[in-house]
């Protein structure tokens, strides 16, 4: 026997603001590109600070001396 | 790679000028250090500084 339904049954995912887990997958590979783009932009403006020049940037192989300075002390004047 | 896809998300342009800026400063410098005391060998003040650093006082003597 044919069994009919009234209308169609509709299923919806739960979601919190219009935020479900299917758009936040869908996301990932933006919210990775963005993390990147937040750690470059956090190295290039903590450059000049010395606790981030002094436990990283000095410690990067070839161009690691363009955050250190080391002058004979017989040459820094008093 | 294309030149172009470095413009297709804006994550991947932002990034790329950020990380940009943050590696050519060090490379620059790095590499403008390095040719101008190669170019400059002999010359500089951390090559010569023996010269007139050892004599001390009977240099200076000299020189008056």
């Amino acid at each position: 026997m044919v069994s009919y339904i009234r209308a169609p049954v509709y299923k919806s995912v739960k979601s919190i603001a219009g935020i479900n887990l299917p758009v936040l997958k869908a996301y990932i590979p933006n919210f990775v590109l963005w993390g990147g783009a937040v750690g470059a932009g956090i190295a290039t403006f903590t450059d000049g600070v010395p606790l981030f020049k002094d436990t990283f940037y000095s410690k990067i192989p070839v161009v690691g001396t363009h955050w250190t300075h080391n002058p004979d002390p017989e040459d820094v004047p008093i | 790679m294309q030149i172009s896809s470095l413009f297709k998300r804006n994550s991947v342009y932002v990034a790329t000028i950020l990380v940009g800026a943050f590696s050519f400063q060090a490379f620059f410098d790095v590499g403008v250090n390095r040719w101008y005391e190669y170019h400059n060998r002999g010359k500089l003040w951390k090559d010569v500084k023996g010269k007139f650093l050892e004599g001390g006082d009977e240099d200076e003597d000299d020189d008056e």
